[in-house]
């Protein structure tokens, strides 16, 4: 006797293989395929049993070998029985694979193993209505403890030993589709092929245009052949087609042209079954499966409803994101301010030792109105920027970030920005280099360039440090979180606008939609939220030391020479002065378009700048917050945060965006773009403002 | 349901699982089950976007393509998108 085992991938197929054949296994190759075979002898009521392990599969089309191996072996070896082994936890994904065994062989027996996982998450089978619904007999097992795989194997053995085949069940097709079955059917019994083939099966594979039936006619059928030669040809241009081509005409090819002209080519027959197989499982399921409370919501459903809904989503997502930022304000205001004066005493003290030491004057203001005012005013607003990091991946690791992106996504729709494009701005949220990096996975290059071009228009986590450190300054207290929101807001809007344009520019074809797998809420663990905040803000201490320690060097020295002359007459005076066409339209002074200068660097040299800029240091009692409020009014803080979130995020987003495109015209439109775009919107800003009368 | 869902991808709106599962009318494991399915008859196919970031880059290398990677979020979004068969099987079904 000969018996198959099948079923899908990890469905303990092998822990049964093992118990039942011991060490009496044979294990090679499938002939002429890189597929490994198991074989082994069994031997039970004086029976000689070859036990075969067939290839994990889904399903028994031809798209893999191991779907290839299993149902030729089915079909040509012919087992006396099939064993199927099904997964109770995964009963719908497993049934499809049972319903196409059963169309290949009249005797199959199921092992419904995994019954303990299926009984832990609620799932109960009554395995009585279960064979009565396939009409084929069904075995419970425990694979991993060995349960119930000695009657799997006696159950087997008696189906096999039956003298007539029992009658199993059958999906039943609609009946424009059974109609088209029959006729090929009557069209198939003819041929003397046949008889190897169940009809049924054979009739849907040829209406499916299998690859492999049409193949095998092909090579078991006589072939006539034309030639074609030289002599015959009569289009000299044709001359390349000497060879002998087939001509062998498949049985129902006729009847498959005629169906092709209705509409039913190779993919609606192939789709029109599977579907029907679908719907025959979710007709049947309810008949033997039961879900303990299968009705009851989880939290990750409830929550969804409100979280992913078009209408409470978007107020739900400005709200959690002013609460990250309220929270990111009010929480580090002790800790910013000790950083703030603990940097003013150390820097005190070094230019005392420094005093001591009789060191140089220049020496001595570079440190102090160099670089502690420099660095100092950016590390000064290291706790706050780490308070954010901790806020943000509590965001990533509770799920909610995951339906950010989501609702993200269903806004950008309006604008027709293609699906996938999102997940790249989700990344520019982090950095803009790898967020333009990421457009790698478009495969339209219109896309790609759109989402390049528009990628610099979300705020990165250096610009929302360095905007979250001015707001602080500025709008104290809940008032700034309300001013965040309100700038990320004008961020969306704009990439909305943005792309909108570029679609245009670009040509851009329809955007394509997506459904996107959401992790289950859960409560963060600590390590997954301290973990994460420290690598980033140990990147953005690196940064400090490198970029905004170079940065510093630089503005002290413009910012110092000529010496003996005062801050109005330097050189960084004399260089902000040449943009003051640009800068004074906004309330612009020439410091604040120096800063804007040096944030094309890197975005947090910008608060360096403007510490070195207004003297924090040579003021050892002033925070930089004091320093800025008392030469910048409000209105003039929200417009330079306008232009500095919108502007370029930096040279290497510029460099990133070139070595992308290829493109160095792409590369300077983007450029201007972002330029214009922010002077434009800072210019509506600050005289809109003026208008409403704000100061 | 398959061709349901084939045909419900092919609008240009973006959906959750469990949203398309009430809109097909079926539990999200009969879904993940279709999707399956249909990703292995080549009419869908399941997308990972990550970062563009090595593993490498997770301490910012301050160069090259690591550039502000530190900062990158880790989040990936798996996604199902239809393949050019699965479109011009939707195309096919409109006509």
């Amino acid at each position: 006797m000969k018996i198959a085992l099948v079923g899908n991938p990890n469905v303990g197929k092998s822990t049964v293989f093992n118990a039942l054949t011991g060490s009496n296994q044979q294990v090679g190759n499938w002939a002429g395929k890189t597929v490994e075979r198991k074989s082994g002898l069994i031997k039970r009521a004086n029976q000689q049993i070859e036990l075969i392990d067939l290839p994990g599969t889904y399903s028994l089309t031809a798209y893999s070998q191991e779907e290839i191996i299993t149902r030729e072996y089915i079909l040509r070896e012919k087992p006396d029985v099939v064993m199927a082994m099904i997964d109770a936890s995964n009963i719908e994904r497993n049934l499809y694979l049972v319903l196409q065994i059963m169309e290949l062989s009249p005797r199959v027996v199921i092992g419904l193993n995994m019954m303990d996982l299926a009984q832990s998450a609620g799932i109960t089978i009554n395995t009585t209505q279960l064979a009565l619904a396939l009409n084929v007999p069904v075995v419970e097992i425990v694979a991993a403890k060995g349960k119930g795989i000695e009657e799997f194997l006696t159950e087997a053995i008696r189906v096999g030993m039956l003298e007539l085949d029992p009658l199993q069940g059958e999906v039943s097709y609609p009946e424009e589709l059974e109609q088209r079955i029959r006729a090929m059917e009557g069209q198939l019994a003819d041929n003397a092929e046949v008889t190897r083939y169940p009809l049924r099966w054979l009739a849907l594979k040829r209406l499916e245009r299998d690859p492999e039936i049409g193949q095998e006619w092909k090579s078991s059928t006589p072939k006539s052949r034309n030639s074609k030669n030289k002599d015959a040809c009569c289009d000299p241009g044709d001359a390349v087609n000497y060879e002998l081509v087939e001509t062998v005409a498949l049985p129902g090819d006729e009847l498959l042209q005629t169906y092709e002209a209705e509409g039913w080519g190779k993919d609606q027959f192939e789709m029109a079954f599977a579907d029907a197989k679908y719907k025959y499982i979710s007709q049947i399921l309810p008949s033997f499966r039961t879900h303990e409370n299968p009705s009851k919501p989880t939290w990750t459903d409830l929550l969804d409803k409100w979280v992913l809904s078009p209408i409470w989503g978007y107020p739900i997502m400005f709200l959690v994101l002013g609460i990250v930022f309220w929270g990111s304000f009010v929480a580090s205001a002790p800790i910013g301010g000790a950083v703030s004066q603990g940097m003013a005493w150390a820097a005190d003290v070094i230019v005392s030792i420094l005093q001591w030491g009789h060191a140089p004057d220049f020496l001595q203001s570079l440190v102090r109105d160099g670089i502690f005012a420099g660095v100092g005013a950016v590390l000064a607003f290291v706790p706050q920027i780490a308070i954010f990091f901790a806020f943000f991946s509590f965001m990533q690791d509770s799920g909610y970030l995951a339906r950010a992106a989501f609702l993200g996504d269903r806004f950008m729709q309006l604008m027709g920005l293609h699906g996938k494009s999102f997940f790249s701005l989700v990344s520019g949220f982090g950095c803009n280099v790898p967020g333009i990096m990421a457009t790698r996975t478009l495969e339209d290059p219109k896309d790609r360039l759109i989402t390049m071009l528009i990628n610099p228009l979300i705020p990165c986590v250096p610009r929302l440090g360095v905007m979250s450190a001015v707001v602080a300054a500025f709008f104290p207290g809940s008032r700034g979180s309300v001013v965040m929101v309100s700038l990320l807001l004008l961020s969306m809007i704009l990439v909305m606008f943005s792309a909108l344009f570029f679609r245009r520019v670009v040509k851009q074809t329809e955007r394509s939609a997506f459904v996107m797998e959401l992790p289950l809420y859960h409560i963060p663990t600590l390590r997954n939220i301290l973990l994460p905040t420290w690598q980033k803000t140990y990147s953005f201490l690196r940064r400090a030391w490198t970029f905004i320690l170079v940065a510093s060097i630089v503005v002290w020295v413009l910012s110092s020479y000529p010496q003996g002359v005062s801050m109005n007459a330097t050189w960084a005076a004399k260089m902000g002065g040449w943009l003051s066409f640009i800068g004074e339209p906004l309330g612009f002074d020439w410091r604040i378009m120096v800063a804007i200068v040096f944030g094309f660097t890197a975005k947090e040299t910008t608060l360096s700048t403007l510490g070195i800029l207004y003297g924090v240091a040579a003021n050892a009692s002033q925070s930089i917050a004091q320093a800025m409020t008392g030469a910048m009014t409000p209105l003039r803080a929200y417009t330079f945060l306008v232009v500095y979130m919108l502007y370029i995020p930096c040279l290497a987003s510029v460099v990133t965006t070139y070595k992308e495109s290829g493109s160095l015209g792409w590369t300077s439109f983007g450029v201007a773009y972002n330029l214009i775009l922010s002077f434009v919107m800072g210019w509506i800003v600050f005289h809109g403002g003026l208008a409403l009368g704000f100061q | 349901m398959l061709t349901s869902i084939l045909e419900i991808l092919a609008r240009k709106e973006s959906l959750s699982m469990t949203q398309l599962a009430n809109e097909v009318g079926c539990s999200v494991r009969e879904l993940e089950s279709s999707l399956d399915q249909m990703k292995h008859m080549g009419y869908i196919r399941n997308e990972q976007f990550g970062q563009a970031c090595s593993s490498s880059c997770g301490k910012d290398r301050g160069s090259g393509h690591c550039e502000g990677c530190g900062f990158a979020s880790s989040e990936t979004f798996t996604f199902w998108v239809l393949t050019e068969r699965g479109q011009a099987f939707v195309d096919s079904k409109l006509k």
